[in-house]
Formats: structure tokens, sequence, C-alpha cells
């Protein structure tokens, strides 16, 4: 091995790193739409999941167009604000505003004669974002069918609420308690609650991301109680 | 000396058995046993993993007379992990669903000892069209175990194969139950372990040798007071 002077050394790790550079961007660049194509198809594969519809990705895009009626943006007092697409909305940005002005996502579906209205919902877990879709019945209560899913939770334990066997607790929960205020669902841990209708069994060892779900589920629904109640009437 | 003479091939034969980075050098052992579930993501892997192996030391080994000393894991870790960025990038574009399953694994080749051990005991020192047929030869080397490993798993776990389904439904009415054993993570340690066996029984050189020196250390610690 030659002896190289620190200027050389300093010349060749520059160039390097440059030369990488340009060879990541560049592949980063070409490579971005379809990856945000794959992503969109994610996406509407979830929806369509919370009701029940299985969909590989070669046609979850017709079926999306059989199922999904609509996309609808609506605002906390519960009017429907024109000319903005649920699809383009940043929930992470949206959950940061003040109620007045936030904007709230929703599609409206319809399966086998009955209509369902899906929410994607955002939060924070343990290590990082979780989000997911809550399909709700026509009653605009009883939760239909979920999805969630999560950046980096830890596998076997927070990750399990990716999972069809813990999202398949939350069908058929209401999240009206009987004199129609607005409970949400609660995961708590099982043995400490009667079971009942606003509460599923939370993940053994993963109680943080648990919590960080029950949250989510309630600051995401919330604010659109005024158009369930409105909606719920007619 | 001929392009094709088999001198020239043994950089890319050796690996796949007698000089197996994971049964001979018990290199790669960790993402071994993570993504040898089911048969696809280990092809994936294992294809992304020679891919890797492969151009990292054709690169390195292009480079290996400008590469200062002092700085040289730097750059090999540069190469690798820009390599490895732009797999996980065209996974994510071409085979997303299975991105996802192998989620941080590919990331994590970074880590795989198989490359950096490549880089520095072959690139280094070998012109580039040797250092890069080893690299694709240690690659798949290390494929053709998560392969073996990966179609068990998933045959008596998952009774697919590929997920095709490939024991029939008659076995599972006469009382044939998938074993689930087969899907958790030491049962690939077992499997690697036994595969090792069967390779190492076989050079009974080996295996002697090892077992001489065994009872020579032996003796030294009790009998030669």
């Amino acid at each position: 091995m030659k002896n190289f002077s620190n200027l050389y050394i300093f010349c060749f790790s520059s160039a390097l790193v440059l030369l990488v550079a340009v060879a990541l961007s560049f592949t980063s660049l070409t490579l971005s739409d379809k990856q945000k194509a794959n992503i969109e198809t994610e996406r509407k594969q979830n929806i369509l999941l919370t009701l029940g519809i299985a969909s590989a990705a070669s046609d979850a895009e017709a079926k999306y167009g059989q199922y999904i009626r609509q996309g609808v943006v609506i605002k906390t007092d519960g009017s429907v604000v024109d000319g903005e697409q649920p699809e383009k909305l940043d929930l992470k940005k949206e959950n940061l505003k003040s109620p007045e002005e936030r904007l709230l996502p929703l599609y409206l579906a319809e399966k086998d004669g009955k209509t369902f209205v899906v929410i994607p919902v955002r939060g924070a877990g343990l290590w990082g974002p979780i989000w997911g879709n809550v399909a709700l019945a026509d009653d605009l209560n009883t939760v239909y069918g979920t999805t969630f899913d999560h950046q980096g939770e830890t596998p076997g334990l927070g990750a399990e609420i990716a999972t069809g066997e813990f999202q398949k607790q939350f069908q058929q929960k209401k999240i009206f308690d009987d004199a129609h205020h607005f409970v949400s669902i609660a995961v708590e841990k099982s043995g400490s609650y009667t079971a009942n209708n606003h509460t599923v069994d939370a993940i053994s060892g993963g109680t943080l991301t648990s919590k960080g779900l029950e949250d989510m589920l309630r600051n995401s629904l919330e604010p659109y109680q005024t158009y369930f109640s409105q909606h719920k009437s007619n | 000396m001929s392009l094709f003479s088999s001198k020239q091939f043994k950089p890319l034969s050796e690996p796949l058995l007698t000089n197996n980075p994971v049964t001979v050098q018990v290199l790669g052992i960790c993402s071994a046993l993570a993504v040898t579930v089911k048969l696809e993501p280990a092809l994936v892997m294992a294809l992304s993993v020679a891919a890797v192996t492969g151009f990292s030391n054709l690169i390195i080994s292009c480079i290996r007379n400008f590469i200062p000393n002092s700085i040289r894991i730097i750059v090999q870790l540069v190469v690798i992990s820009s390599l490895v960025i732009i797999v996980d990038q065209v996974l994510k574009a071409y085979a997303y669903e299975v991105s996802k399953q192998l989620s941080v694994y590919v990331g994590l080749i970074i880590t795989n000892c198989i490359l950096m051990g490549r880089l520095e005991a072959f690139a280094m020192a070998n012109r580039p069209i040797p250092s890069f047929l080893d690299g694709i030869g240690n690659g798949l080397g290390y494929g053709i175990i998560l392969v073996i490993v990966a179609s068990f798993r998933e045959l008596f776990g998952s009774g697919t194969l590929l997920n095709y389904k490939v024991i029939p439904d008659c076995f599972y009415e006469f009382g044939y139950s998938n074993n689930s054993l087969v899907i958790l993570p030491p049962m690939a340690l077992i499997l690697v372990g036994v595969i090792i066996w069967i390779q190492r029984a076989g050079h009974t050189r080996f295996s002697i040798k090892i077992l001489y020196s065994i009872i020579r250390g032996l003796l030294k610690a009790f009998g030669t007071k």
C-alpha cells in the first residue's frame, strides 16, 4: 500500500461522496413515481380491506372504483368543503390544526346495497407514526372493519396492531354510547374491564402502542361528531 | 490462460459449497433466520445480497489501488450502503409487497458480515473480474442456504411453496397439520445447524481434524499434569 497525502485522502473522499450522492439522487428521482403509485395502491387496498374486500395490487384500482362512491372533505361543523380531495390531505398537518381549521377526509362506500363511511385515522405509536382506516356502518356508530399500520413499532409487540386478529376485535364495536355520547373505542388490558361494546383487548407488552392507538381513534373520530349526528337522522 | 478456464470460475463455484459463507464461514446467520419463513422473500433477499456483494466487490476492486489505506473501511461501507439503498429503492418500486415483508432486513444487508468480509479478503487484493465472480458466488452461496431453509419452512410451516398450495387438502382431512414451530425463528437456526452438520459429515477430513483438535485440547487440559 502506498502512503497517500492528507490532501489526496480529502479529495478522494469528497469525490466519492459526490459520486454516490449523484447516483443515489438519480435512482431516487427515476423511481419515485413508481413508488408513489405503489403507496397509493396500498392506500386503496387498505380502504377496501376495511369493507372486507381483499384485493391484489393489480385489481385494487378497479375494485376501488366499483365500491368507493365518493371522497368528501368536511369541516368539524359538518359542512362539506368543495374543491378539496381527501386523497391530497396530509393528516399529519391536519391533526395539528385548530378544530375550526381542521379538514377531515372521509370516503363514502357502497357494498351489497349498504352504505359505509371510511375514515382515515393517524396518530402516534411508541416509536413512530401509526395510521389506518375505520369503516362505519350506515348507522354511523357501529364499526364495520378497521385496518392499522405502523412505521416502526416493535415486532411481536406493538407491531401486532397490523395483524388481522387484532383488527378483527373492532368489528361491531360502537363509538357512541346508548345516550348518544361519543365514547370512541378504548383499548384496555384484558381482565381489567367487563366486555362491552366500546372496548377491545390491548396487546400484552405493547401498552404504549395500544394507548397510542386508543388516542388516535379518539382524536381522529371526535371531530366527525357533528357530521355524524347531522347524517344519522337523515 | 483462457477466459473460461475452471480456475477462473473458482471464485464463483467455491463459495457455493466447499467454502459456503453461511455453513463453512458461518456468516450472515441473523438474516438467514429472519427472512426464511416464506420462499419468495428469501429468493428476493438472496438475489439482493448477490447483487450487492457482486457489484461492491467489482467497484472496490476497480478502485482498490486508489483507496487510501487509512480510510478503506469507510470507503467500503460507503459503497456497500449506497448499493443497498439502490436495491431497496428498486424493490420498493418493482416488488413493493416483498419489500414490505423484508422490511428492515434489506437495509440490514449493510451489516451482513459476508460483504465486508469479501471486500477485505478478496476485492482489495484481486482484479475486478475474479472479484465480481467471487462476490456473486458468495451471494449465491448465501442464497442457496436461504432457499433451502425457506422452502423447508414454508412447506412444513404453511403447506405452500411460493404461496402455491403444495400439500393437498386430503392430507389435512387425515389429521395432518402445519407445524407452527417451523415458522418460529429457532427452527431456522436448527435447520442451518443440520445443514452444517450434513455438510461437515461429508468432509470427513475436516471433521476429523476438528475432532482431533478437541481431543488434543482435552488431553492438554486434563492429562499432562
